[in-house]
């Protein structure tokens, strides 16, 4: 499975807002899908538990959360 | 401070003079209402400043506000201005007659405008602020409250946190919250830096951003501390510097108390407990934790709070009834809502007004609060103030709704909806809580929705949320 299908899998169970038959694409606003603050410290936690990083602190901004595609860069 | 752009206090005293004489420019006049609708900026401190020195009744809303809300609120407060962000400029055609400032096309224009005598201020009765909540129909209803309540409760609050000069206070809570707002005030009392941060920041990065910014003073809600508890289990960020923790819009768990006080030990925790109404009822002091675990402090000096009992008598310590609150911080009532006025305010001969909590609890021989239960006609849930009926409203606009009732399980902190259907179809959880996005605030997006075949009714076939909650009790025991 490629790191971007992984990471929508893993991504899906955080977004309330989004029906399960609903399409993610890569620039999707996770924040008006559900994804509040305290939620994407579960979600980093997630990320590298599933991708098998250490996400360096500098790497994480206010944008790190905003799109699929932000959260992507984040384990790349 | 925002970012790497910061003011002195004397820098922000000319540009509030500019500002407020740009508002008079746009016609502004005393007594007129004076909206915003803005992501925490550091813009936002100096217009509702500008707003109160030209004797104007600013309210600042919530950036998400939905249009519906919007629309209902400037119909009701007939602003004369209102202030945007651009990124919420499609409100501008339902601002009426209101002229509209847009903050990054106007801001600059404005803050150098000519200087102009500033109206000398009205007396301190006069009207300053609205804070517009959930009314007990789910209509948004504004909080009044005046210069002389503000400048009360600012000063009773400091007696109790006592922020100092050197402090710098981080700013997480949006503005439109009233402690976020009151920050403000906070910061021109004591001489104490003011970082202007926004909602998002208190993800994983707020402890960076603590340690960055050298923040001493941070006033949060529970879900922010819960943030701060996990990032800090997790990968601690050394804290030195942060010395003050108050906790406001909903009850702090005492276990998040204890993992703070282990975490972060040079900080120093402030329970809080208060209704926009008066804006704060009570504080605990740090060292009084230990002693009185399950309190939400004792009253602010110079006011009074007591426990009634459905007569309508002051009951002895110990006993649970409704807290009444008296003091110079009980506000004005609702704005032209004389209905809701009168249930919430009772008016004492002589013209002193009492706040009608709906909250219940008791009071112990030592003047400590003890909480009980809210009213069941509005919810508190992670800082924001709701109705049960707003929620059921927008559910049952869904076709295949039949019939909602919202409770929140307090032992959980999760907001309830149960729903019955017109079909033998349930919608999946996503495709109502979608639905429900459209027109609520992302904070009234209930937690969990449960399908009933038959929604509990009193007698009166009013929604039965005591059942409700029975039905919740019995889950967690099962």
């Amino acid at each position: 499975m490629s790191a971007e299908s992984r990471l929508l899998t893993l991504l899906r169970p955080f977004l309330r807002l989004l029906p399960p038959d609903a399409a993610l694409p890569m620039d999707a606003d996770l924040g008006r899908l559900g994804l509040d603050s305290l939620q994407s410290i579960d979600l980093l936690m997630a990320l590298e538990q599933e991708f098998g990083v250490t996400i360096p602190d500098e790497k994480i901004t206010v944008e790190s959360f905003s799109t699929p595609a932000h959260v992507l860069e984040l384990v790349k | 401070m925002e970012g790497d752009r910061s003011h002195t206090f004397a820098e922000a005293a000319t540009l509030v003079d500019r500002l407020a004489s740009g508002l008079q420019i746009l016609s502004v006049r005393p007594g007129d209402r004076v909206l915003i609708v803005s992501e925490n900026r550091l813009e936002l401190p100096f217009f509702i400043l500008a707003a109160a020195r030209v004797g104007a009744v600013f309210s600042v809303l919530s950036s998400q506000i939905t249009e519906s809300s919007f629309e209902r609120i400037v119909r009701q407060c007939e602003p004369r201005l209102i202030i945007l962000e651009s990124r919420r400029a499609e409100l501008t055609h339902l601002c009426s007659t209101a002229k509209v400032v847009v903050i990054e096309q106007d801001f600059d224009s404005l803050s150098q405008s000519r200087h102009l005598d500033l109206p000398q201020p009205k007396g301190d009765d006069a009207l300053a602020l609205l804070v517009f909540t959930s009314g007990s129909t789910g209509m948004p209803r504004g909080v009044m409250l005046s210069h002389a309540n503000i400048a009360f409760v600012t000063k009773a609050i400091m007696a109790r946190l006592q922020y100092r000069e050197d402090d710098r206070i981080g700013v997480f809570l949006p503005l439109s919250f009233d402690y976020g707002l009151y920050q403000i005030f906070y910061a021109l009392m004591t001489g104490a830096a003011l970082l202007v941060g926004r909602p998002e920041m208190s993800g994983p990065e707020l402890p960076r951003i603590l340690a960055r910014h050298e923040i001493t003073v941070l006033p949060g809600v529970p879900t922010l501390f819960a943030g701060l508890i996990k990032m800090q289990s997790w990968r601690p960020v050394e804290l030195p510097k942060l010395r003050l923790l108050s906790n406001t819009g909903d009850h702090l768990p005492l276990p998040h108390i204890r993992q703070l006080q282990k975490l972060l030990p040079e900080a120093k925790i402030f329970p809080m407990y208060g209704l926009t109404e008066c804006k704060r009822v009570s504080i605990m002091l740090p060292e009084e934790i230990d002693a009185h675990e399950h309190s939400v402090g004792r009253p602010l000096d110079g006011t009074e709070v007591w426990a009634e009992s459905a007569e309508g008598a002051r009951l002895p310590p110990g006993e649970i009834g409704e807290f009444i609150v008296r003091g110079p911080h009980v506000g004005l009532g609702y704005w032209r809502a004389p209905e809701e006025t009168a249930k919430r305010y009772r008016l004492l001969p002589g013209g002193e007004r009492l706040l009608i909590t709906g909250d219940y609890g008791s009071v112990d021989a030592d003047g400590f609060l003890h909480f009980q239960a809210r009213s069941d006609f509005m919810i508190k849930h992670r800082g924001h103030r709701m109705s049960p009926v707003e929620i059921e409203e927008a559910a049952c606009r869904s076709p295949e709704i039949a019939a909602a009732g919202c409770i929140k399980d307090e032992l959980h902190d999760k907001l309830c909806l149960f729903l019955t259907t017109t079909t033998a179809e349930r919608p999946q959880e996503a495709t109502i809580l979608a639905a429900l996005a459209e027109t609520l605030e992302r904070a009234k997006i209930p937690d969990r929705i449960i399908y009933l075949n038959d929604l509990p009714r009193t007698a009166n076939q009013k929604v039965d949320r005591k059942a409700l909650r029975a039905l919740l009790t019995s889950e967690a025991s099962a």
